[in-house]
């Protein structure tokens, strides 16, 4: 498996700034994208991508290329991380019920670009997890079907149908809204 | 007499030759739908292996009516954008590396100081044993009766000239 991130992940391994440096502009916006999207939280998808690089800086050394591209694995730590920060919402009652809960409008956002961009981001996280992931590792994070259900542990059919679902809902959704 | 073919008919005949022309790469009206449901109205974006069917199948009314449905749904994906990183979020991730990076080379360095150490001690052992086993140790009683701290025989002549000690009636006559 050849994969075009395996000289820097020894340089990191050897500690050189320079290599961490050129690690982050690489691989920050797309690990800060794809927790923002599952979480709909940009402080929370922060604390994510540092806790991401975290564990990168510790694994380093021991991360072996022919088993999984960096891209993969890095994505599959994020995504766990995600994942318990998404659990830990459901088993803590909260005094009020989260924003994204209810992707409709409020009556104070006008109808402008920005709010018809949250809008979006409330109907994507009103998605049941599993299919906004399968939405956020092809669509957004441009994965190929492969890669996407290799990461996701499942079938390249169930990812297609779990994209599927997931579209129709979102659209669903938005449309709703809409009347 | 060649009949003529209207524009319409021969539109139609292409949209069926562009179907079936699909058709031969197993990709057919209910597939296309749904790959175009799953990965959207790009088919650049869909697997790689059924592009050139999805191209000339996307050729057809069918196939365009079916791409654009799916193209509403990326324009809404599209406009969910996330601003880049802050320049405060790289420093505080560097910085993370930074000291284990720094850590890291302190416990090397801590790690490879005590395999010296080791290897000294070690030697040194070695050495030590080498020496024992080589060399035997000086006997502290040799076999003509000498210690390293002198002869194990009895004073004799040092208790004859201390006449406290000469036995009994030996100086009477």
């Amino acid at each position: 498996m050849d994969d075009p991130d395996a000289a820097l992940m020894q340089a990191v391994a050897a500690g050189e700034p320079a290599a961490m440096q050129m690690l982050v502009a690489r691989k920050l916006p797309r690990l800060l994208a794809l927790a923002v999207r599952m979480l709909g939280d940009r402080v929370e998808a922060e604390d994510v991508a540092q806790e991401t690089f975290l564990r990168i800086w510790r694994h380093a050394g021991s991360f072996r290329g022919e088993r999984a591209r960096l891209d993969t694995w890095a994505h599959r730590i994020a995504l766990n991380l995600c994942y318990d920060r998404l659990r830990r919402r459901r088993e803590q009652p909260m005094a009020e019920p989260p924003d994204a809960i209810d992707p409709a409008l409020r009556p104070d956002e006008a109808l402008s670009e920005a709010c018809s961009a949250r809008r979006v981001e409330r109907a994507l996280q009103a998605l049941a997890p599993r299919q906004r992931e399968a939405i956020v590792l092809v669509y957004y994070q441009d994965m190929t079907n492969r890669q996407a259900a290799e990461l996701m542990d499942v079938s390249v059919d169930a990812l297609e149908s779990l994209l599927s679902r997931g579209r129709r809902a979102l659209a669903a959704i938005l449309k709703g809204d809409d009347q | 007499m060649t009949r003529a073919v209207t524009p319409g008919a021969e539109g139609a005949k292409h949209q069926r030759d562009l179907a079936s022309r699909a058709a031969g790469h197993t990709l057919d009206d209910a597939r296309f739908r749904a790959l175009a449901d799953a990965y959207g109205g790009e088919i650049g974006h869909w697997p790689q292996d059924l592009r050139p069917a999805a191209e000339a199948f996307a050729q057809t009314s069918a196939g365009k009516a079916v791409l654009e449905e799916a193209a509403q749904i990326d324009s809404l994906l599209d406009r969910f954008t996330v601003a880049s990183p802050s320049a405060s979020l790289q420093m505080q991730i560097l910085k993370s590396g930074a000291r284990r990076g720094a850590w890291h080379r302190a416990l090397r360095r801590v790690l490879i100081g005590a395999g010296l150490l080791g290897v000294g001690l070690a030697g040194g052992l070695a050495g030590a044993a080498a020496v024992m086993i080589a060399v035997p140790a000086p006997a502290l009683i040799a076999e003509d009766g000498v210690t390293a701290f002198g002869g194990l025989s009895p004073d004799v002549a040092s208790s004859e000239e201390k006449p406290g000690l000469m036995p009994a009636g030996e100086g009477r006559q």
